[in-house]
């Protein structure tokens, strides 16, 4: 089941609100497979460009081309079936807390289904359909939770329905909002850990926002440093000296304190 | 929850051990049962809709009803309608309109107070022997006593409708203002006793419990730290049965009070539709009137809170 | 006037000063209406019809007090199937009702609408009608209505129960349509991001969420409108109410207490129904 992984490719993007510059002219491009961590100061723009690259929201300037195709020239099914294609994972999961797991992960296929289907399925799901699930939930640790309501499950448990539920869309790529933010240290290992895993294993993209360093050294091939809404590092994780690191946040605490 | 129960289940196995809502699955089927009953039992008569009959009544109704009486059988411009509803307004309307809102205001004012008095009888954190405690030991037979008898008498209070308290009270206290608000007081003091109780109850305790320990006395925690906590929200449920207060209050005029239900009753039986529509209509206004000052408030109490 | 309404800071707070204007309201209108205590004490011959009256509170009857004509069904099974009758109005009513409460609610609500069609077109146009029909339908009281209907269709059943949805109707819709706008918006969402259509991010994204409450209101209404229906006997209509207002005209207050009592606990029945049921469901 495991499709070809997506390639980004943002070209001088930048995203504006009525009232502030969320990214200034971002250049970003990233292969198919490759994993990505997005660091940064809070505010600095992570989930704004992580937003972008799930298309949630198109850029106010510049284009983003997903596969080589820009996403700006596209038909509004279009764009729906692109969307299919990325499994986004919010940081507060974003799940319907009063269903079952099994329903919210059968979700993630709304966007390849038509409105009778997509109920049907919700509502009515096929033995297939159930078994597809309760394999996916298996795969993130959780198997036996498959008939729970979301809202009676551990705040890691969601954040493993929110990743079955992407993985679901059977995507291209995974881009995950803070996913260790609310977990205790040990946790955030075994969900890094579970990410790094399912992308190898299905050629996935991963792009994942980090506030630890040191985890997002030893679970990610690249880091992205954003600063103020703009790239300040990109490169190898290896290829970054840790003074680099250190003032990517050092910066800032001496422009809180001016 | 216990960590991973049965993990190695077969999906089958859990299927068949996944939790089910019993309770509402036979709800929602008991709810149907009923409606296709009430529908089909035979005491809604469906073939009362003799449309063709129906629609007679209703068109000679709206054609020669509801055209002003002193009016009906010349030539008449808007201006005369006009004046014509503006002599019922100022002859009843007005006045109606204003007992209507005094006597729920009377009400809703009396059954505020008496459920703040009784409320503390019947939450469950004040009316034990520790109150605001942390729970745990042993409760007094006397104190369940009075939780119980004063969380029954809500439950009564409320269950009685307040046309039905009205009407009985109207027998025995004569066509006064009286019986009007001591039954609206009466449902809504059940009401608001009951809300307000539940609102205590849901208090964050520890506060409470910190005042108790530190040895503060009953009545010191209910006036000085469960009071302040509450009462936005009591406030809010004040307002809100206000607005339906003013509803009720229009109607129990009916009975004979002089409320605006009185002067629809009394063109009712004398057969004036005309003159009826316009007074119900003014009751819509009026009660339309108290929704958007009960929701302002509201609103206040919510940005203050 | 308009700066000192809307200003932030009232003297004594927001609070105190609700308390406070309350009160002296109350206190205003008592005056106005004349109330005195005196009031209270039962006129001539009241005092007698009281004492009659609560000393049946306790022992109503369970036959009737002067002999029925031949072949009236028992006290009891008169009682009972009032109480069947009440019930009967109220979910023939209800049921109307929700069916109105939802077209409406969801016309009336603003969240299930294309962003472009929020701001301008349709949507503004549709759910302000919406909501002028939901006001119109609950400014007029249930018995309001049904003394409208008989004057318009004269004494049926239907009408009885037309009276009961109207007015539960459009406070449906309101409440449904507030429900529908405030419910978290964070899986619908979510929903969106992975290319669902907004028809299916309403249904399942949306929806699900207010749900609970929406389900736990209109049970709560339930309740109410077995109220409404026992009241509605009053006005000639089969339901306890009629009955209520038959054995007291009578004098037969044992009678009254029965019919009371029966619908003390049907109203209770129906409420502990309702709240385990919505515990459950809102959990």
């Amino acid at each position: 089941m495991s499709t070809h992984g997506c390639s980004f490719d943002l070209r001088s993007a930048t995203l504006s609100f009525a009232d502030r510059v969320a990214l200034q002219a971002v250049s970003v491009s990233i292969q198919a497979g490759e994993r990505v961590a997005l660091v940064g100061p809070s505010g600095a723009g992570k989930t704004s460009l992580l937003r972008l690259l799930g298309a949630a929201v198109a850029p106010t300037q510049g284009a983003l081309l997903l596969d080589g195709r820009d996403l700006a020239q596209l038909t509004t099914q279009q764009l729906r079936t692109e969307r299919a294609r990325l499994g986004f994972v919010h940081q507060d999961y974003a799940l319907v807390p009063n269903m079952r797991a099994l329903q919210n992960v059968l979700m993630g296929r709304l966007g390849t289904q038509s409105l009778v289907a997509a109920v049907r399925s919700v509502f009515w799901p096929s033995a297939e359909e159930e078994s597809a699930v309760h394999a996916l939930l298996q795969r993130v640790g959780i198997g036996d939770r498959l008939y729970q309501r979301v809202d009676t499950l551990s705040g890691g448990e969601r954040q493993r329905v929110a990743i079955a539920r992407a993985l679901y869309q059977t995507p291209g790529a995974l881009l995950c909002d803070e996913p260790v933010a609310s977990v205790d240290p040990a946790r955030a290992r075994d969900v890094l850990a579970l990410l790094r895993d399912l992308s190898t294993e299905r050629g996935l993209t991963l792009v994942a926002s980090l506030h630890d360093l040191q985890l997002a050294q030893q679970y990610f091939d690249r880091l992205i440093g954003l600063r103020h809404g703009v790239v300040v590092l990109d490169g190898p994780v290896g290829s970054i000296s840790a003074q680099a690191l250190t003032d990517l946040y050092r910066m800032e605490a001496g422009e809180a304190l001016a | 929850m216990s960590p991973l129960p049965h993990a190695q289940l077969s999906l089958h196995e859990l299927k068949r051990r996944r939790p089910r809502e019993r309770l509402v699955q036979i709800t929602l089927l008991l709810l149907v049962l009923l409606t296709c009953y009430a529908w089909t039992c035979g005491d809604i008569h469906l073939d009362d809709l003799d449309l063709a009959r129906r629609t007679e009544n209703l068109e000679r109704f709206v054609q020669e009803d509801l055209a002003p009486y002193s009016l009906r059988d010349q030539e008449h411009s808007w201006t005369d309608v006009a004046a014509w509803a503006w002599t019922i307004a100022v002859t009843r309307g007005f006045e109606g309109a204003l007992q209507t809102l005094a006597m729920a205001t009377v009400a809703i004012t009396l059954s505020a107070m008496v459920a703040f008095l009784l409320l503390w009888c019947a939450a469950r954190t004040s009316a034990t022997a520790r109150p605001y405690g942390d729970g745990r030991g042993r409760e007094t037979f006397a104190w369940r006593v009075v939780r119980l008898s004063t969380t029954a008498l809500f439950v009564y209070l409320r269950a009685i409708p307040e046309y039905i308290w009205a009407f009985l009270l109207v027998a025995m206290l004569g066509p006064s203002a009286w019986p009007l608000i001591l039954a609206l007081a009466i449902h809504n003091s059940g009401i608001l006793g009951r809300l307000g109780a539940e609102t205590v109850e849901n208090l964050p305790p520890r506060p409470l419990t910190a005042l108790r320990t530190l040895g503060a006395t009953r009545t010191h925690i209910a006036l000085f730290a469960a009071t302040p906590g509450f009462l936005s929200r009591f406030l809010l449920y004040v307002f809100y049965r206000y607005e339906t207060c003013v509803r009720e209050a229009t109607v129990l005029g009916m009975l004979g009070i002089a409320s605006l239900g009185y002067w629809i009753e009394d063109v009712r039986t004398k057969r004036y539709y005309d003159e009826m529509v316009l007074l119900v209509a003014m009751g819509a206004l009026l009660v339309l009137c108290v929704d958007l000052l009960s929701a302002w408030v509201r609103r206040r109490l919510r940005q203050a809170s | 006037m308009k700066r000192w309404l809307e200003r932030r800071n009232w003297p004594l707070g927001t609070r105190g000063a609700t308390v406070l204007a309350l009160l002296c309201l109350g206190a205003l209108c008592a005056w106005w209406l004349q109330l005195s205590p005196s009031g209270l004490i039962p006129r001539e011959g009241g005092v007698k019809l009281a004492g009659q009256f609560f000393a049946r509170a306790l022992t109503p009857a369970w036959d009737y007090e002067t002999p029925p004509p031949e072949g009236t069904p028992p006290l009891v099974m008169k009682a009972l199937e009032g109480a069947r009758r009440t019930v009967v109005f109220a979910a023939a009513g209800m049921s109307l009702a929700l069916v109105f409460g939802l077209l409406l609610g969801f016309l009336g609500s603003s969240a299930w609408w294309p962003q472009r069609m929020r701001t301008s077109g349709v949507g503004p146009f549709v759910w302000t009608v919406a909501r002028t029909i939901m006001v119109g339908m609950r400014s007029v009281h249930e018995l309001l209505w049904a003394v409208l209907f008989l004057a318009a269709f004269g004494l049926n059943s239907f009408t009885a129960v037309v009276a009961i949805a109207l007015p539960y109707g459009g406070t449906l819709a309101k409440i449904f349509s507030e429900m529908i706008d405030e419910a978290p918006r964070d899986s619908a969402g979510a929903l969106r991001q992975l290319g669902a259509t907004g028809t299916q991010t309403f249904l399942l994204g949306l929806l699900p969420r207010a749900l609970p409450d929406m389900w736990a209101y209109a049970f709560y209404r339930f309740e109410c409108a077995i109220r409404s229906s026992a009241v509605l006997g009053f006005f000639g209509f089969e339901t306890l109410g009629y009955a209520i207002k038959q054995s007291f005209e009578n004098l037969q207050y044992g009678e009254v207490w029965l019919y009371l009592w029966t619908l003390f606990g049907l109203v209770v029945l129906v409420e502990l129904w309702a709240a385990s049921a919505r515990r459950r469901f809102v959990a």
